[in-house]
């Protein structure tokens, strides 16, 4: 067996039994206890709250911080935009504001952004910037659980996780720079191609990053993820709010995982026509599975679950908890500008989702339900709406729509990207350039922009400055080097200006 | 207006009480398992007696429902007595409702590879 096939073989294997390593405390778990966090992932948490390791004091800003405003303007590229709401974004950093105020750090950065997403997701950059999906908002029931959502989320931020992105990052540019470096080589000693040493010394780094990034960050990440759930349920004691809130909100986690993971037949089946294919297209499977978290049988949700219950009876379970409480979010979504917002996008979602499964004139209808109030000139609503109207035909009310939506102040990288395709396939690359450097600027220079310039200017035939694009964006935008690559690929054209 | 007299006949009104009781504790749903390593009952829901089950010996499912004064605890009937128990300890059969648009029946479109440096609850459609 050659060693990409014994690679893929033991991450295939480690897919299926769900990082069996760790013990299962589901239902039906038997004898099974939870997992104390391994003291290699700063498993402090078991032994003290993970509270009383934070020191009081001045916040010092991660050294991957990009710059609050610019983290956003980078973050707006990512997905379908922002959703605007006064009075939920002002709820939503009302609560964050108690639970750092109860840390005892001063001077911590960042706010609270709610991502047009239907899906359940959370995430918080090394700025402090916590990014929320819509989706998951509209499914917390109480002022307890969006804290819950809240303080996990401030958690990551308090414990300086992003730190150990460094780690991932410069291994991934070192890993780019030495491809360069030996495909140098093979040009300057005038071969097309690589020796059969330099292509084994690349293959070996390449392994060494896949597991770096696809199996040792995803592990440190998990224990990060539960020192969050530990810290979380601490600031939500701390805050007077109630606790097991944290548990609502991963059971509800949990809850949509199932209902949106594939099968563990699928994937096999998947696995096995990839790997027919070629072995790195397999590894690519097995490491979506790894990292998605989504299978059914997958215990990462789980476990956190327990290990959570298990962390609040150890270090509150002879405290009295707080009952928890409703009235502060239903009365924030009862507000008519907040229940417009709700309303609209949940029928844009909707629309989209039909127009996904093939059903235009379905879509188109419902779209227009949500282009209602201030969602009449938002975004992601008019992208939905023109998207339908294209489809059936409707050219005029498409188009209006998507001069709406690049009108917004809220502006959505996907329709900058429709407009690239839409040009390039009408042989209008002048424009298609335009759009791609408008989209750069306007997207703060997002990293996403760069293939779809490349191949314009493949097309172009400015070949040169192509390949120019593609070397700089290896090495800085290594996440992007791929699609990079496959942009440079593009047939040339004849030489536009 | 004349009022009616109801008068129920002993047996009717026994099983009458008997289903009055029987509703009392007709169970909302069924804890399958333990999340700690231990559960500990309060006896008629009263905090200062109680005793303690390990995962080991639970022998499920219990049935249960929700404390009607707490929503911190559930009831159990256990050996005809009365218990509480901890709602966050233990895993139940009742379904967490999901709203179905969130669910990821299609891939979203155009969604950019994930740049790193982020940490997050969910990981979002893969």
């Amino acid at each position: 067996m050659t060693r990409s096939v014994r690679a893929v073989a033991a991450l295939a294997l480690l897919a299926l039994t769900g990082c069996a390593e760790t013990g299962s405390g589901g239902p039906g778990g038997g004898t099974g206890t939870t997992a104390a966090v391994p003291t290699w992932l700063g498993g402090k948490g078991m032994n003290a709250t993970m509270f009383s390791t934070l020191k009081p004091g001045v916040y010092e800003p991660s050294t991957l911080a990009v710059g609050q405003e610019k983290d956003i303007t980078l973050h707006r590229a990512e997905g379908f935009g922002f959703v605007r709401s006064a009075a939920l974004e002002q709820y939503l950093n009302e609560t964050r504001a108690r639970l750092v105020a109860v840390s005892g750090k001063t001077n911590v950065p960042g706010r609270v952004i709610i991502l047009a997403d239907q899906t359940y997701g959370a995430v918080t950059t090394p700025d402090g910037n916590t990014y929320v999906t819509l989706g998951f908002i509209e499914a917390l029931e109480s002022d307890d659980e969006v804290a819950a959502l809240l303080a996990h989320e401030t958690s990551h931020e308090l414990l300086k996780h992003h730190n150990s992105d460094i780690l991932g990052d410069m291994q991934k540019k070192g890993q780019s720079l030495l491809e360069l470096g030996m495909g140098a080589k093979a040009a300057l000693a005038g071969h097309g191609a690589m020796g059969k040493s330099d292509t084994r010394t690349v293959q070996e780094a390449q392994l060494a990053g896949m597991a770096t990034d696809k199996l040792v960050l995803p592990a440190w990440s998990r224990g990060q993820e539960r020192e969050a759930d530990f810290l979380g349920l601490d600031l939500l004691v701390e805050s007077q709010q109630s606790a097991p809130a944290m548990m609502g909100v991963l059971e509800k986690l949990q809850a949509w995982e199932k209902a949106s993971a594939e099968s563990e037949q699928a994937f096999t089946g998947r696995l096995t026509q990839a790997s027919q294919h070629n072995l790195n297209e397999a590894a690519d499977v097995v490491y979506q599975k790894l990292l998605s978290g989504a299978s059914v049988n997958h215990p990462k949700t789980e476990e956190r679950i327990s290990d959570t219950a298990q962390y609040l009876e150890k270090f509150y379970g002879s405290r009295e908890l707080a009952e928890p409480k409703t009235a502060a979010w239903k009365a924030v979504r009862a507000r008519p500008e907040v229940a417009q917002v709700l309303r609209n996008y949940k029928a844009a979602f909707a629309a989209r989702r039909l127009y996904e499964q093939g059903k235009a004139q379905e879509s188109y209808a419902m779209a227009k339900t949500a282009l209602n109030g201030r969602q009449l000139t938002d975004a992601y609503p008019n992208w939905v709406f023109s998207d339908a109207a294209f489809a059936l035909g409707r050219s005029g009310e498409g188009f209006a729509a998507l001069r709406r939506a690049i009108a917004s102040p809220e502006p959505v990288a996907v329709i900058y990207e429709d407009l690239i395709t839409r040009n390039e396939q009408t042989n209008s690359l002048r424009t298609a350039l335009e759009v791609c450097d408008t989209a750069s600027r306007v997207f703060g220079g997002a990293p996403r922009f760069i293939p779809p310039k490349i191949r314009v200017l493949r097309k172009m035939g400015r070949t040169a400055e192509a390949e120019s694009l593609t070397v700089s964006c290896s090495l800085n935008t290594p996440d992007f080097k791929r699609l990079c690559q496959q942009a440079n690929q593009t047939p040339a054209g004849n030489v536009q200006r | 207006m004349k009022a009616r007299r109801i008068r129920l006949r002993p047996e009717i009104a026994g099983v009458a009480l008997l289903a009055m009781v029987g509703t009392a504790w007709a169970q909302d749903f069924n804890i399958t398992g333990f999340r700690t390593d231990s559960v500990t009952l309060y006896k008629d829901c009263k905090l200062e007696q109680a005793t303690t089950v390990t995962k080991q010996q639970f022998q499920g499912p219990w049935p249960a429902k929700k404390d009607p004064t707490s929503s911190l605890y559930f009831n159990v009937m256990r050996d005809g007595a009365r218990y509480c128990v901890k709602a966050f300890s233990v895993w139940t059969d009742q379904a967490v409702k999901v709203d179905k648009d969130s669910e990821c029946g299609a891939k979203v479109a155009g969604r950019p590879p994930k740049t790193g440096a982020v940490r997050g609850v969910g990981e979002g459609c893969q």
